[in-house]
């Protein structure tokens, strides 16, 4: 099922242009990951899709990306409920200096003023959701810089859970992380697959062909081939893609 | 040439560390002559007496008690204007303003810290002071509360640029993970930037504190010295008298070497010990700051 419908996104900071004539359906309940070179546009691609761009001066986007069918360059569309909707994991763990409990409420109390009943239960079913709960469940009032960087991934993961959004979105979510903390983010992915929309830029390769069901290739600001992930990697149709893929350009 | 190039390097750095031990040097020496000249207050007068709450010199009754308060009320109050003023004044400039206002209101900020405490006095003197008369229907405007409302002034300068730092140095990663939650930008201020910048808030609030308490023109001034004990609440629209007036204001006619003058010192040397502290509990805050900074 069609989740997110992009059609014809062209993307500009200022007078230069980073994103032309992006057309792509992503699906529900998938993993989409993007590839291409560094500087090729497709973190600025993830960034549009909840809007984060709006806080660059200068930056400004054409086209439509619909999220359900609605236009989310609308003007009825409220920025932070669509941010609460469209949750976002950074490539470097970002947790707030403030307690493990406090950085998983941060959400459901800025949003809905939570009650402190409701706010524990969904903290610990969020921890649990990433396979926090039982490393930290002691130590909930601990400050989240003393967690370990692949712990700390994870909490933002659950910080972002527990806003109870529809799609995730992962910029490079394991390239500050160690291969352990990666697979554990990795094994995360393929079961928070079940419930969300998840879409992942990253510039390992073998992560994408791993975890992804689809996966689009990225070139100077263009898409330049989406199919499914073993299409991608076994027989792509685009000589550009085949060299990419074996290690030939980029 | 080369031995002589030599020399010079020598020569220079030799300099440079005279110059440098001698601010210390200078700071040991001063303490050690506030201590000659004060600990015989000591000795002169009973110190018991120092806990009381008459500072009648004439009649010897060296009671500093009134002087201590009047100093912690009007320096309280002061921050407690302060600091909300300065924190918002530097979240404003930091957060919110577009680039060219930040760019004019900087330095703006900056040059207030250099106006002359005298001038501010003055003003306190001639325009403030009749104000809170006539506003609040005072017997007098020379209050603690008029003293606290220009130290304010004067401790907001530090105090924003401190705390603008502060809030410069939280990462951008804080924002944008609050912001890509939903986060308004009023909820990614108060709840994400202002908290992580708490330690450089607390070092902007000693600095103010230590700013306040030392200050002398404007509080002999503006504060109507009378040493009474401020031990009610309308006793911060009631004249009061702080340590540094006391010493400003009497040390030009004490005899030196009496009793009197010795406790004046003594009196330096409370000031001394005072900033001291706060100082040293503003320490661990700001080398924590340096040490998140070094972080990330």
């Amino acid at each position: 099922m069609e989740k997110i419908s992009v059609q014809h996104l062209n993307f500009f900071y200022g007078v230069k242009q980073v994103l032309t004539d992006i057309s792509l359906p992503i699906d529900d309940r998938q993993i989409t990951a993007l590839i291409g070179p560094s500087g090729c546009g497709k973190s600025t691609f993830l960034r549009t899709l909840n809007r984060m761009n709006d806080t660059i001066a200068g930056a400004r986007a054409e086209g439509q990306i619909l999220l359900d069918g609605e236009n989310i360059f609308a003007p009825t569309m409220e920025v932070t409920q669509l941010r609460a909707r469209v949750g976002m994991v950074f490539q470097r763990p970002n947790p707030f200096p403030q307690s493990v409990f406090d950085n998983v409420a941060f959400g459901p109390r800025i949003l809905n003023g939570a009650r402190a009943q409701a706010l524990t239960a969904l903290v610990e079913a969020s921890l649990r959701q990433v396979g926090l709960w039982d490393e930290v469940k002691d130590q909930l009032g601990q400050d989240a810089l003393r967690l370990s960087l692949g712990q700390q991934q994870r909490l933002c993961l659950a910080r972002t859970l527990a806003v109870q959004p529809e799609v995730i979105l992962m910029d490079e979510p394991c390239s500050a992380l160690d291969p352990l903390a990666t697979l554990e983010i990795e094994e995360l992915m393929r079961r928070l697959r079940e419930r969300y929309c998840i879409v992942i830029v990253t510039h390992n390769m073998q992560q994408a062909a791993r975890v992804s069901d689809r996966t689009g290739f990225f070139w100077l600001g263009q898409l330049v081939e989406y199919d499914a992930t073993q299409t991608i990697f076994t027989r792509p149709r685009n000589a550009l893609t085949e060299d990419y893929i074996t290690g030939r350009a980029g | 040439m080369s031995e002589r190039a030599n020399w010079n390097e020598f020569l220079i750095g030799a300099v440079i560390r005279v110059i440098g031990f001698s601010t210390i040097g200078f700071v040991i020496l001063i303490f050690f002559f506030l201590l000659q000249q004060g600990a015989p207050a000591l000795t002169q007068t009973s110190p018991g007496e120092f806990l009381g709450t008459r500072w009648y010199p004439t009649l010897e009754l060296y009671g500093m008690l009134p002087l201590l308060l009047g100093s912690l009320l009007v320096t309280a109050t002061a921050i407690v204007i302060a600091l909300p003023l300065g924190v918002a004044t530097a979240v404003y400039v930091r957060e919110v303003a577009p680039s060219w206002a930040r760019e004019i209101l900087k330095p703006l900020i900056e040059v207030l810290a250099g106006i002359p405490s005298v001038v501010l006095g003055f003003f306190g003197m001639t325009m403030l002071a009749p104000f809170l008369r006539e506003t609040l229907n005072l017997p007098t405007g020379l209050t603690a509360f008029t003293g606290a409302l220009i130290l304010a002034y004067m401790a907001l300068p530090t105090m924003t640029s401190v705390a603008e730092d502060a809030l410069d140095a939280v990462p951008k990663s804080y924002r944008d993970a609050a912001l890509a939650m939903g986060a308004t930008r009023w909820q990614t201020i108060w709840r994400v930037s202002v908290p992580a910048a708490r330690t450089g808030i607390m070092t902007a609030v000693m600095l103010g504190i230590g700013r306040a308490m030392g200050e002398t023109m404007v509080v002999l001034m503006v504060t109507g010295n009378a040493a009474r004990m401020p031990t009610t609440w309308n006793s911060l629209f009631l004249p009061v008298r702080t340590m540094t007036a006391t010493i400003a204001a009497e040390m030009g006619e004490v005899a030196a070497g009496s009793a009197h003058y010795h406790v004046l010192f003594f009196i330096g040397i409370l000031l001394f010990v005072i900033t001291f502290m706060i100082n040293l509990a503003a320490a661990p805050a700001i080398l924590a700051k340096r040490r998140r900074g070094g972080l990330r």
